[in-house]
């Protein structure tokens, strides 16, 4: 037997390497925990000096905590979120602390803002030196907070930019730039004209993602220059056509990596392997990475392989299976009579399920790859359970040799009625219910449904964030909010619900006094007046931060203290 | 008495790399390695030394390595040796507050041949804290990170209660032993003060995470 004596442990090893571990932890382990495990972590801990501060799943009790803790000379990232889990968070830690007063902050990501919130962050940001920064804003951005954009960008040393843009000012925030050090940029919606003056006047861009390319104003008579800096591109959602594409890329013909996803019920088919493979030999002929994810609308049904066939056919010639290597799947969705076409592996991190077996699946890949590896992307799943047949049917189809969904974390669950009696065999071929972090449900909440549900959620310990919303939005659920609150097992720390009284709002905080953050949902044709809520908690002593926006009100909670 | 091990090609199976060079190390303990350039150029340590030395058919030495953690040290090159050159980073700069970090590093992307790797050695025998600093000296900066990463995710979301537990260490008072704050300010520095005075108190007693 070894002897372990004297064999070296985490707290022999040099101060190095313990900062190198540091600098892999998450903020709240690294100051709440890893530092207090002994003196010498403590000191070690207090002299490291690169923190990265995400506090976007925090709760607000550690939160307190590290915002007494923090020291803004040794933050260089910091990321903070209004989204569901942690609502109110940013106005509460910039009404603590001024952006102007992290000296070494390179990179700034906030989610969800509010643009009021943001306008006042925009202002007080200059002395920064940021080289990236991230916003998704919510509400509209007008002209004074893309003045402010415009100015942060002609005036830092920005490399990685990432708004959602909404409204068409990003010609106004780029043209007056003469010298721009962007590397990569990610935006919402643009037009053509924006597109190109971004090319224009961003010379060392390399990677540039459009999140919703509905560019819809290409000019087919205009002179077409090159823009050969540009290396990767990702069109997300586009609705456009073959052509209006072509006319797009043909600006950027040094492309090494592209990616193309079109929107689902758009009435433009990319599906053309013919098309692409002259337009890449002959236009984009660096092209190293081709991912794609196309749909078509199909008028009839198709019952057999033929008639798949003729779709992926013109994938199967030498340049795609040989030259390139570019290998596709190819299904015909009977349920919503679509063709869908995708590289492979899927590159999409979402995916709708649908249990059909009419479904016709073909391949160009030479040999038979395990589903989880083609599904490898794929993070969070739909699926509507009501579907489910017999389990004799899914034992004849699926092969369980793997999760077909292995690396999901997010399932969304929907069920019409009562609970189907093979849903659990059903998951458990799909996705690793241990894997699982937040778990959103769709139902009429039949008794049957409850039940099983209790128990799923019990099972998939690791689940954080549940969701419990009617099937039908407008309608009610088929049962008390305090029996939903019986499936909000210990371990879920956020929980969404539907409520049609301000009485079943109080209910579930006393109810599941352990959770974090509570997203309520507002009956759309029932006014409900949230000040009486907030009122009720502070004058039951809570702490908690809180955001009203549409039919919802967030909550974020510190400890509770109702008895 | 020296022996040598055959384990340049255990894991790929080549037995040329471009140049054809082999070159020979050796462990604390005697045990010869014999490696290809592949191998060489992933350990910035042996890859200096063969350079500085005409080496020819003597072994380098590794006097900070034994033969029990070289050998799959040289398993684990041998199977990156084909993979893609991330792109140079200077790591020597890390005080310099113009320098551009701005990705928190991730944790969560260690691929599966080097998780089943990592699995090999543990807390207890210490011989997870082993490969790391070998890893460090040899300056191999891939199993480094491999390493440092397994720590992280072995520590994350854990109390320091149970850091403790887990890595049998024992709360030592302040003032005594290795942790005394004069030994340990050796290696650390001065403590920096902060905005609030709460932030460095004297002794870490608290155990925030388990309340």
């Amino acid at each position: 037997m070894m002897s372990t004596k004297n064999a070296p442990s985490l707290s022999t090893l040099p101060v190095e390497l313990i900062y190198r571990i540091l600098d892999y932890l998450d903020i709240e382990t690294s100051l709440l925990s890893f530092r207090y495990v002994s003196k010498k972590f403590y000191f070690i801990s207090n002299k490291w000096n690169s923190h990265n501060y995400d506090l976007s799943s925090i709760s607000k009790n550690h939160f307190d905590l590290i915002c007494r803790q923090i020291c803004q000379e040794k933050i260089i990232s910091l990321t903070l979120s209004d989204e569901d889990t942690t609502p109110g968070q940013i106005r509460l830690f910039f009404s603590l602390y001024r952006i102007s007063n992290f000296p070494r902050l390179r990179s700034l990501t906030l989610r969800n803002i509010d643009s009021n919130d943001l306008y006042e962050i925009l202002k007080d940001i200059f002395n920064c030196s940021l080289t990236t920064f991230s916003c998704q804003s919510r509400g509209k951005q007008n002209k004074s907070i893309i003045h402010l954009l415009s100015k942060l960008i002609i005036q830092s040393n920005l490399e990685i930019l990432s708004l959602n843009t909404h409204a068409h000012y990003i010609e106004q925030m780029f043209k007056s730039i003469t010298q721009f050090h962007l590397i990569e940029l990610t935006i919402g919606i643009l037009t053509f004209k924006e597109y190109q003056t971004i090319l224009q006047y961003c010379p060392y861009l390399r990677v540039f993602v459009i999140d919703d390319c509905w560019i819809n104003d290409t000019d087919q008579n205009s002179t077409i220059k090159s823009y050969r800096q540009l290396i990767s591109l990702t069109l997300k959602s586009t609705n456009r056509s073959i052509t209006q594409l072509e006319y797009l890329l043909l600006l950027t013909p040094s492309l090494t990596e592209l990616k193309l996803i079109n929107s689902p019920s758009t009435p433009n088919s990319l599906i053309n392997g013919s098309y692409w493979e002259i337009f890449i030999k002959t236009k984009l002929s660096s092209l190293i990475k081709f991912q794609f994810v196309f749909y078509q609308l199909v008028l009839r049904t198709y019952e057999c392989n033929a008639d798949v066939e003729l779709f992926i056919i013109p994938f199967r010639t030498s340049f795609w299976i040989e030259e390139k290597q570019w290998f596709v799947n190819c299904q015909s969705i009977k349920s919503s009579h679509t063709i869908q076409l995708y590289s492979i592996p899927f590159s999409i991190n979402s995916y709708d399920y649908n249990f059909d077996l009419g479904n016709i699946l073909l391949s160009t890949s030479i040999k038979k790859l395990n589903h989880s590896i083609i599904m490898d992307h794929v993070r969070c799943l739909s699926l509507n359970l009501t579907e489910i047949k017999t389990k004799q049917v899914l034992k004849k189809n699926i092969k369980r040799d793997d999760f077909l969904f292995s690396k999901v974390t997010e399932l969304n669950i929907s069920v019409h009625g009562e609970w189907p009696i093979d849903s659990f065999y059903f998951i458990s071929i799909l996705v690793d219910l241990l894997k699982l972090q937040k778990l959103s449900f769709r139902s009429d909440f039949e008794q049957s449904t409850i039940d099983n549900l209790t128990i799923l959620v019990n099972q998939a310990f690791n689940i954080h964030s549940l969701s419990l919303l009617p099937f039908n939005m407008d309608e009610q659920y088929n049962t008390t909010v305090t029996n939903l609150c019986s499936i909000v097992s210990l371990h879920v720390k956020h929980l969404t619900i539907k409520i049609e009284k301000l009485e079943d709002m109080k209910i579930v905080v006393k109810k599941s006094k352990h959770l974090l953050s509570i997203s309520f949902n507002f009956p759309s044709d029932r006014k409900i007046n949230s000040h009486e809520m907030i009122d009720w908690l502070i004058n039951n002593g809570q702490n908690f931060t809180y955001l009203e926006n549409e039919y919802f009100l967030h909550f974020w909670f510190g400890l509770q203290t109702f008895t | 008495m020296a022996t040598t091990a055959e384990a340049s090609n255990t894991t790929t199976g080549n037995t040329e790399t471009a140049t054809g060079k082999m070159i020979k190390i050796q462990s604390n303990d005697g045990q010869i390695f014999e490696v290809d350039q592949g191998v060489v150029e992933q350990s910035s340590t042996i890859k200096t030394l063969s350079d500085l030395m005409d080496v020819g058919d003597v072994p380098i030495p590794l006097p900070n390595v034994k033969a029990s953690i070289l050998g799959p040290i040289v398993d684990f090159c041998n199977h990156h040796k084909n993979d893609q050159k991330p792109e140079p980073i200077d790591e020597d700069d890390d005080d310099d507050p113009n320098k551009d970090i701005y990705e928190p590093k991730r944790s969560d992307d260690i691929c599966e041949w080097d998780l089943n790797f990592i699995k090999q050695f543990t807390v207890p025998e210490g011989t997870l804290f082993d490969i790391i600093m070998a890893a460090n000296y040899l300056g191999i900066k891939t199993l480094l990170a491999v390493g440092c990463k397994t720590i992280a995710n072995m520590v994350r979301g854990k109390s320091s209660t149970e850091v403790r537990e887990m890595f049998n260490i024992s709360y030592d008072p302040p003032g005594e032993g290795i942790n005394a704050p004069n030994a340990i300010e050796g290696q650390a520095g001065t403590v920096p003060t902060t905005q609030d005075a709460n932030a460095t108190g004297p002794s870490p007693q608290p155990d925030p995470m388990n309340q």
